[in-house]
């Protein structure tokens, strides 16, 4: 081939996940392949929070690194890291799953339908693995009802209609226990805006 | 609505900000998301905001390392996967077959036959009732249009010009499979939002999905053909078609009802998921 000396730069081993992800979008498997090495843990761990079953959450991490090969070139470095990004991509295509696997099963009463979950336990025990110590401290900081209105948001894939619904609260409170939480998470894990 | 929605929804009212946390941690259903986003375009500093709550949301859950095969079987999919290119200015250097946006409707495993022809022998038969489903196929197709539009930033141009001429190409034959004096129409409705309405003349439908849900990238609605106990692959539309998404089939070959399912990009073989969409083929 004539691509003697273009101007394609070098990424050497170890460079940061926004270098290969970049250098994926251009085509270069083996970029990608070390980003997958960097963040697979962390997009497989958001996965595996919301779905639960491990044959399924294997399947979506695959989706999502499918997605994340072919829209790379959309990764924009200004708004966030790329595990961040990965991340974002995996939890969405994880909540998908839930929602629409719920709207399979029925129409209504859908927040209710996921009351009984068959999860539960494997859920506590999961919980204790995944949990950064750091990610854990903040949580912990949560006070427990906006932990629990976190939990059946992020991790339970419920929109905050739902959340509402089966807390019986007013959609407002709701929100702002969302929004009060969250910030409270941002400024315990240091991200800054 | 329940109980606890008592001091309204805030649907209308409220500012798209309110919902930017719920925003950042998915929880928030199509309508408001395309809100708070239409918020971030023009306001940068919500923006900020907004990815600094999405960097927080995405370190909750933690490491979990995947199983070690996977990466494998990953990389053997991504060296034939082809990507999306930021824009046609690009120099053709890579040898990329075609842009995502088409490629489910390349694998289309049903071929269109051309129902004018038909339609063209029996003109002028055409009924009361029908007239009213060609006002919602009109609407159908604006759908379409709509949802091109949205995705033309984000898609190859020519993907999206491609598009555009198979939008107005299927209108058509919309109309013309309508104008068969043997037209039955069914309308269901869709688990979780939306219609699905079946046009037949017995040897082909089209099938036309009105206001479902977006299902998300990397996923399609797929259409199905129930055949006895068997279900057989008519194809997939488009996430971004999925208001308003048309589907032709061109042989129903005894198919006695179609089912819509939510599978991943590309299609599956046999569903994955449960059907949004179960209807009986009228006249079957």
């Amino acid at each position: 081939m004539g691509l003697v000396t273009a101007p394609r730069p070098e990424v050497p081993p170890g460079g940061s996940p926004e270098d290969d992800l970049v250098a994926a979008a251009g085509g270069d498997q083996e970029a990608f392949a070390r980003f997958y090495d960097a963040t697979a843990a962390a997009v497989h761990g958001t996965v595996l929070r919301v779905l639960r079953d491990p044959a399924q959450s294997e399947e979506v991490v695959q989706e999502v690194f499918l997605e994340v090969w072919r829209t790379a070139a959309r990764f924009d470095a200004a708004r966030g890291s790329a595990r961040a990004w990965a991340v974002t991509v995996a939890h969405r295509r994880a909540v998908d799953r839930v929602r629409s696997a719920q709207a399979g099963a029925a129409r209504d009463d859908r927040a209710a339908r996921r009351e009984p979950d068959p999860y539960d336990s494997v859920s506590e025990e999961v919980e204790v693995l995944l949990e950064h110590d750091e990610v854990r401290r903040a949580l912990a900081a949560l006070s427990p009802v906006q932990r629990e209105a976190v939990d059946l948001a992020y991790f339970g894939g419920c929109t905050q209609r739902e959340v509402a619904e089966r807390l019986d609260l007013p959609l407002g409170t709701v929100k702002s226990r969302l929004r009060e939480a969250l910030f409270r998470l941002r400024d315990a894990l240091g991200v800054r805006a | 609505m329940s109980a606890g929605d008592g001091r309204g929804d805030g649907r209308g009212g409220g500012l798209p900000e309110e919902d930017l946390a719920a925003w950042a941690l998915d929880a928030v259903d199509e309508d408001e998301r395309a809100a708070v986003e239409e918020h971030l375009r023009t306001s940068p500093a919500v923006r900020r905001e907004a990815d600094a709550l999405r960097a927080t949301a995405s370190r909750l859950a933690g490491d979990v390392p995947p199983p070690p095969g996977l990466r494998e079987r990953l990389l053997a999919e991504v060296a034939r996967t082809p990507q999306e290119r930021p824009g046609d200015e690009l120099p053709a250097a890579s040898p990329v077959p075609a842009a995502p946006a088409a490629a489910g409707e390349q694998e289309d495993p049903a071929p269109v036959v051309d129902l004018r022809e038909r339609s063209r022998r029996r003109r002028g038969w055409a009924t009361g009732p029908l007239v009213a489903v060609a006002a919602s196929v009109a609407v159908a197709v604006a759908g379409v249009a709509t949802a091109v539009d949205a995705r033309r930033d984000a898609a190859d141009a020519r993907a999206v010009a491609a598009a555009e001429r198979r939008d107005a190409e299927q209108a058509r034959r919309v109309a013309d499979l309508l104008g068969s004096p043997a037209a039955r129409v069914v309308t269901v409705a869709a688990t979780g939002g939306g219609t699905a309405t079946v046009v037949t003349d017995g040897t082909s439908a089209a099938v036309l999905a009105a206001g479902m849900p977006d299902v998300g990238a990397g996923r399609e609605y797929q259409l199905w053909l129930v055949e006895g106990d068997a279900l057989r692959s008519a194809g997939t539309m488009l996430p971004g078609d999925a208001e308003g998404g048309v589907r032709f089939v061109a042989d129903l070959a005894g198919a006695g009802g179609v089912g819509i399912s939510v599978e991943p990009a590309g299609g599956s073989e046999q569903p994955t998921t449960t059907p949004v969409v179960v209807a009986p083929l009228p006249g079957a």
